[in-house]
């Protein structure tokens, strides 16, 4: 009897992890998914992007020397900043590497985002910038520790990373589904040229699209850099890749989908972790991606399109 | 003996290279002997990922996962097969180079095949696949190679896996993967790829590239052809994989066929040129000279690549030789 | 159902969640024949050749070639049955040049292996040599010789429609389905094409299909015309039968003019 009740904790104690863990997936797998919506292009760089939301944020707090008073004011403060700096990444990045080639065949978009990503991951290393080595995240807010139930323990930061998640989602789907630019969005997504054609400033909501996902991307770097405390310039790329797994799980181009998708990777990777080892953590988000193509392709939540022809 | 006469040219070649082998041995310089197979390797991998990425436009991000497969497998025979058997028999691969030679090279076969096959594993179930999601699965299987490979701990786990044992427990040096091997694997590579693209048959690879779905409206059996290119392709990368385990410092550790590898070699085909078998050579020499003739900079050399793709693309996204093939001037005519 | 019907389509609709695209359509048609098919912008016509060849599975109904069923079939079969077509937005291989798209189609019928190619067999060779011989004369016939080294994506529009046709022939079809061969063109290379298709029809002994918006053309050189309007059949006949359709008249006049020549 004792023992099963063991057993219930570990696992509901790797769920609340893995809920941290997906709530950081889902925030990423949301600029994934956007974009991809708008301009049906992997991002590869928006894990960097990511990346940069958590390193510039240690920059941020040193500057403003919020990082030695951790509050909530500090946080919130710290948030923001991350987010507009990442969004003014996100649309510069768009502007400068991606909007040149609106014409291009996507393979070359592709390999543009490619080299997006090495040059934000490679520059970064550099002396002059970041440098190579991990960097300690401040802690922005105090981390209590709560009892729920037993020796079920959740922290701070862990109830922190979840309600912000949702939270940002629920601002992002309103923006969506209630403003002009959201609408305009949704037109560019479900048709490129008619959108055009209607006269929706593609341009605009391309960069608009950029800089949103990119400012989300900005929040899960501080929530990332709260939750695991160490930084270095090459943190973003297996988070991104992964998110963009969560995106395709479920199903590219949907907003819940991206939630859903991020906390049931979230959750994969903890249980695999916890139960079998913690070196497949990482093999995991692949099985699922390439099981997840091979069976339904347009993810759990996504439309299925026919190509045109 | 008309076939024998089609590729009298080739044997010539390989018989230079094997002359220049035994001279070059001799007279040059350990560390140039070194770049120069890494050169060879670096050809092998970008002409073969030329094949699949360039010339069939399956534009794949895990060929450094079928490198290791190739050099996985070759090292394991090496080690656990053909050493302890030439120390049973008395043989040093000082002493006996050409039995040497030739073991290392059945190893670095079987290496790729078991890269070949990993390649229909990947290949099958991802052929549906398109652009980017077929660039991001195949980035994903080649990870899975890796991880499993850092959990296998037969082959040293993370820690790597020594090809060559210490000398004295061989009595002489061991035998490596010589400029020979890897200039004939290499003439291998770029004959079988480029007759292969530019035969009637092969040629349904550029049509898949081009326009997949009217291929097929043509009778082209785009799967079949796909599978072709995979297969081809990853072996090849799976004898790059085997010579690089048995060259230079005869040591390999899962981390050095990582992602980063993979993108390395994208960057030599994207710059030489989709398609461009020519182009995919002279990038891969570039590309690993010039590092070496930059030593100081090494911390700048990804990011130059980076910029050097982000570039090229916006200034010229069919690289340095788009589509086009430089051929020997005495057969610039004849179209072979 | 027609008992020398080469093609018979019966009962076959084609769904895009919700949008009927082509609804139980009925359609034979016999070897030799030449049939238009015509209908408003939207009708359904391109999808009833991208059921035929395999693009869309139709999510009901039947589509026999010579008596067998293509249910389920890949392009590349059905193109090795003997259908082979065109497109309305050319897809030729863009990077290529007209010589290797017109090679390209021989792709099924050559006997050679890889192997053999590999290593130059004379054999080879041999193979190789014939093709281009073929493919030239197939330019030849599409008045496209002198084009042949041009890259496909470089040559004038109407030289890339005729180029998709000779890729096409070179499949050795049976059955010939055209999705808009004049789009495009002014009249003069209209009139020259009607020519042609006719050539064609009589030297490769050709069934053909062709969807076509220019009346004049159609009414020239298709004896047998059926008109699609939201997926389904609304009229079917020879020009005049249709010129005077009450249904026909208004279905298009209910989307916009009939562009008449
Ligand atoms: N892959 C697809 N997904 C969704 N709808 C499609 C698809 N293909 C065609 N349709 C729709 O099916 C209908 C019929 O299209 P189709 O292309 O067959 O028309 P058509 O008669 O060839 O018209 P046109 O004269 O303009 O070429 C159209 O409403 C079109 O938008
Ligand atoms: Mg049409």
């Amino acid at each position: 009897m004792r023992q099963d009740f063991r057993i219930v904790e570990l696992f509901l104690q790797y769920a609340l992890q893995g809920l941290k863990l997906g709530s950081i997936y889902a925030l990423i797998a949301l600029g994934y998914t956007m974009v991809y919506g708008v301009l049906r292009l992997i991002n590869f760089a928006h894990g960097d992007v990511f990346m940069l939301g958590a390193m510039l944020s240690i920059y941020f707090a040193r500057w403003t020397k919020l990082g030695a008073h951790p509050s909530w004011i500090s946080l919130v403060a710290i948030m923001a900043m991350a987010m507009v700096a990442c969004g003014l990444i996100g649309g510069v990045i768009e502007r400068v590497a991606y909007r040149p080639l609106r014409n291009a065949p996507r393979l070359s978009l592709l390999i543009t985002a490619i080299g997006v990503s090495l040059f934000i991951e490679y520059a970064g290393q550099l002396s002059q910038v970041f440098g190579a080595t991990p960097q300690v995240f401040p802690s922005l807010v105090g981390n209590h520790q709560w009892t729920i139930a037993g020796k079920l323990t959740i922290s701070t930061v862990e109830a922190l990373v979840f309600v912000v998640a949702v939270l940002l989602m629920l601002v992002l789907h309103g923006i969506v589904h209630h403003t002009k630019l959201g609408l305009a969005m949704r037109a560019v997504s479900f048709n490129f040229q008619a959108a055009s054609l209607m006269g929706v400033n593609v341009n605009r909501v391309i960069s608009f699209t950029f800089v949103l996902g990119s400012a989300l991307a900005g929040a899960a770097g501080v929530l990332y850099g709260l939750s695991y405390h160490s930084v270095d310039p090459l943190c973003g790329f297996m988070p991104g890749i992964k998110a963009f797994v969560a995106a395709v799980l479920g199903g590219i181009g949907s907003i819940p989908g991206a939630l859903l998708g991020g906390f049931l990777l979230g959750e994969a990777e903890t249980l695999t972790a916890g139960y079998i080892s913690s070196t497949y953590k990482d093999a995991i988000a692949f099985v699922i991606l390439i099981v997840v193509l091979l069976v339904k392709p347009s993810g759990l939540l996504g439309k299925r399109v026919v190509e045109k022809v | 003996m008309k076939t024998l006469q089609n590729n009298i040219f080739l044997f010539v070649l390989l018989g230079v290279t094997l002359a220049l082998n035994f001279a070059l041995q001799r007279w040059l310089d350990p560390y140039y002997y070194k770049i120069l197979v890494d050169v060879g390797i670096a050809i092998i991998l970008a002409v073969s990922l030329n094949l699949i990425n360039g010339i069939t436009g399956q534009f794949s991000l895990g060929h450094a996962g079928f490198m290791a497969v190739g050099a996985y497998v070759a090292a394991s025979i090496s080690v656990f097969l053909v050493q302890p058997w030439m120390q049973g028999a008395g043989l040093s691969g000082d002493t006996n180079l050409i039995a040497g030679g030739i073991l290392v090279g059945v190893a670095v076969v079987v290496g790729g095949i078991c890269a070949a096959l990993a390649g229909l594993v990947v290949g099958l179930p991802t052929l549906r696949l398109r652009g980017d999601y077929l660039a991001i699965a195949t980035l994903g299987f080649g990870e899975i190679i890796r991880i499993v490979i850092l959990n296998t701990d037969q082959v040293g786990g993370a820690r790597g896996m020594s090809v060559f044992p210490t000398p004295s427990a061989m009595g002489g040096a061991p035998v490596k993967s010589s400029f020979f091997w890897v200039f004939a694997w290499m003439i291998v590579c770029v004959t079988i790829v480029a007759r292969l693209a530019h035969s009637v048959k092969g040629k349904a690879l550029f049509a898949i590239r081009e326009d997949e779905f009217a291929a097929s409206t043509i009778g082209i059996d785009t799967t079949r052809y796909k599978v072709i290119a995979f297969l081809t392709g990853s072996f090849f990368a799976g004898i790059a994989g085997g010579l690089f385990a048995h060259s230079s410092t005869g040591f390999i550790t899962p981390g050095g066929f990582d992602t980063q590898k993979s993108i390395e070699i994208v960057v030599m085909v994207v710059l030489g040129g989709l398609g461009s078998i020519s182009g995919a050579i002279i990038a891969a020499v570039v590309l690993t000279i010039m590092p070496e003739a930059l030593r100081g900079f090494s911390n700048y050399r990804m990011v130059v690549y980076s910029l050097l793709l982000i570039i090229v693309m916006l200034t010229r996204p069919q690289g340095l030789m788009g589509m086009k093939e430089l051929r020997w001037p005495w057969r610039a005519k004849a179209g072979g | 159902m027609t008992m020398d019907a080469m093609l018979e389509i019966s009962d076959c609709s084609v769904d895009f969640g919700g949008l009927k695209a082509v609804d139980s359509l009925d359609l034979s048609v016999a070897e030799g024949e030449m049939v238009a098919l015509i209908g408003p912008n939207g009708a359904g016509k391109t999808t009833v050749f991208n059921a035929i060849t395999g693009v869309y599975r139709p999510t009901g109904g039947a589509i026999h070639f010579k008596g067998q069923s293509l249910d389920g079939m890949q392009s590349y079969r059905i193109n090795r049955l003997g259908i082979a077509r065109t497109f309305q937005n050319i897809r030729l291989f863009k990077n290529l040049n007209a010589l290797d798209n017109v090679m390209l189609g021989f792709n099924s019928a050559s006997q050679r292996h890889m192997i053999g190619t590999m290593i130059r067999s004379p054999e080879s060779e041999q193979d190789r040599e014939e093709i281009v011989r073929r493919s030239r004369e197939l330019l030849d016939w599409m008045g496209l010789s002198a084009a042949s080294a041009a890259c496909s994506m470089d040559l004038p529009y109407g030289q890339q429609r005729r180029l998709e046709i000779a890729r096409a022939l070179a499949t050795q079809p049976k059955l010939l389905l055209l999705d808009e061969p004049a789009a495009g063109m002014n009249t003069r290379e209209k009139q020259e094409l009607a020519g042609l298709i006719e050539r064609l029809r009589k030297e490769f002994r050709l069934t053909l299909m062709v969807i076509e918006h220019d009346m004049k053309m159609v009414m020239s050189i298709c004896p047998r015309i059926i008109v699609l309007d939201h997926g389904r059949k609304i009229a079917e006949g020879n020009p005049s039968e249709i010129q005077n359709d009450q249904t026909v008249i208004e279905a298009y006049l209910g989307e916009k003019p009939v562009a008449a020549a």
